[in-house]
């Protein structure tokens, strides 16, 4: 099979990537894999891929040749002067401020790598009581309408009742 | 928590030890790649004030690698206590650690801070539980980077979300026999599943030991990420067994032989490179899986499988030694603990 990306060599590496939850799959090259992959550590022959350089590589794929605009366009971050270029070189972050400031460019690489863009784990208690409390109205919400759905009516009010208290704190 | 070092295990065990790994930062501090080393020291100072608060000196202490030999730290990463990553920071990272070896909190490394906990055989949810403890304390005493969209923000955005890094070591010499284990591999890159060498990341697999864990740590809990895994792990060892029985049906005398010789060459040997050592161990840990082998621990392997690593030979032996001599000194620490 040859490659899809430069329809030249044989594509020896099958890449799934999943964007904003649409699954996509290439076959691709030793070459090409290099510029474009979301798998983050593997080895082919005797090519061992780091995760910083697969990282730095899908910056580029995203961006491509319009990074020189947004070299400029970002300003440097103000806690641990990380600037665009730095980034872009390592695919790391240098503090928690910094992804506020490349947000535009993070969030790709993050759908790019991970299975969405929303968290779904643990919150800290301190200082986020109010995050909490929004997603548990969000589970109680999903459960209030399979409740209705299983016509379990009884239930689904003690529920209701109960999303209306945290709503109202 | 069990040391799975120290500990007796099931004989029919083929996970070696499970580690849960959560990465943390402080909120608005430079994370360690931008951190030099006056400020680097300072957090990690601030970090094991709150976890000492709470945690006393009887059951934990604190290591600071600015005051250790090199030497004495790469001990510490061969016994899959510290991370390579740490060692290499050392003019600035610490770890904390408990007297059983099964908590090991790593300051400096990639993030300001790397809890693990580890327990001996597949027991994933016991070492999450340790984790949440550990993690629900500092969070209450430390400010945490985390936002509600992205979860814990880390250096490398393949950490972020849960922070959560869930693996087990696992032994597959009938996979790994049997060819089947880049089909395995393949398979399981496209669950989200990472599957690499007993070194972790970008190791090679020596001696049929893999390590296995989550890729993904964003847009799933916690709790689903290790059922996940369990599932999938459960599935591999599921194939692991039948593809024993498989072979064993073929082939039971080359087994044995293969099995009774490697145990010789171990009890006999003079001279032991470490690659040798551990495939030798592994086709003899195999052996005590079958039943081939009585008489043996697996705890013993485990440690041979440890103490055979390079600095934790010229460690015991308390000096520097030539390639040469560590082969020497390897073949001998392996007779005295087979043998004895």
């Amino acid at each position: 099979m040859l490659c899809n990306k430069c329809n030249q060599n044989e594509a020896n590496v099958h890449v799934v990537t999943y964007i904003n939850d649409q699954k996509k799959e290439f076959d691709l090259c030793n070459e090409c894999i290099k510029s474009y992959t979301s798998i983050v550590n593997f080895e082919i022959g005797n090519d061992k891929f780091d995760v910083t350089d697969v990282l730095s590589g899908i910056i580029e794929q995203m961006y491509g040749k319009k990074e020189v605009g947004i070299s400029r366009d970002v300003p440097k971050c103000s806690v641990c002067g990380t600037d665009y270029d730095e980034f872009k070189a390592t695919g790391m972050l240098g503090c928690s401020n910094c992804y506020t400031i490349f947000e535009k460019s993070v969030i790709p690489i993050i759908s790019n790598v991970q299975s969405g863009t929303e968290h779904m784990g643990k919150i800290p208690k301190k200082q986020n009581e109010d995050i909490i409390i929004k997603k548990k109205i969000r589970e109680l919400k999903s459960n209030l309408q399979e409740l209705i759905m299983d016509e379990n009516y009884e239930k689904a009010a003690e529920i209701r009742d109960e999303i209306r208290s945290l709503e109202g704190r | 928590m069990n040391n799975w070092i120290n500990e007796y295990q099931d004989k029919k065990e083929i996970v070696l030890s499970t580690r849960i790994r959560l990465a943390r930062n402080l909120n608005d501090k430079p994370f360690p790649i931008k951190l030099d080393v006056n400020k680097g020291r300072e957090i990690s100072d601030m970090i094991s004030e709150a976890f000492f608060k709470k945690y006393d000196n009887e059951n934990f202490k604190r290591i600071n690698l600015w005051e250790k030999e090199l030497n004495e730290s790469k001990v510490y990463a061969d016994t899959y206590l510290i991370s390579k990553e740490l060692v290499k920071n050392r003019d600035k990272s610490s770890f904390i650690i408990n007297k059983d070896e099964t908590v090991s909190i790593m300051i400096n490394e990639e993030d300001h801070i790397r809890l693990q906990c580890f327990d001996s055989g597949f027991n994933l949810k016991s070492a999450f539980g340790s984790a949440m403890e550990i993690d629900d304390y500092l969070e209450e005493n430390l400010n945490f980077a985390f936002r509600e969209k992205l979860g814990y923000l880390t250096s490398c955005p393949t950490n972020i979300g849960t922070g959560m890094r869930a693996s087990v070591m696992i032994h597959l010499p009938g996979l790994t026999m049997n060819d089947e284990m880049s089909r395995v591999m393949k398979a399981l890159t496209r669950v989200g599943v990472a599957i690499r060498g007993m070194h972790g990341e970008g190791s090679k697999a020596i001696g049929s030991i893999y390590q296995i864990s989550n890729q993904i740590t964003l847009g799933k809990s916690e709790e689903e990420i290790i059922y996940n895994l369990e599932l999938i792990i459960r599935e591999i060892i599921e194939r692991e067994y039948s593809t024993r029985d498989k072979i064993m049906k073929t082939y039971e005398y080359e087994i044995r032989d293969k099995v009774k010789r490697s145990k010789g060459v171990l009890q006999n040997a003079e001279i032991l490179n470490y690659k040798e050592c551990i495939e030798l161990l592994s086709n003899l840990r195999f052996g005590i899986e079958l039943g081939i082998i009585d008489g043996i621990e697996t705890n013993i392997i485990n440690k041979i499988l440890i103490d055979s690593e390079s600095s934790n030979i010229e460690f015991i032996e308390g000096k520097v030694l030539s390639n040469n001599e560590k082969d020497i000194a390897r073949a001998k620490l392996v007779r005295n603990l087979l043998n004895n």
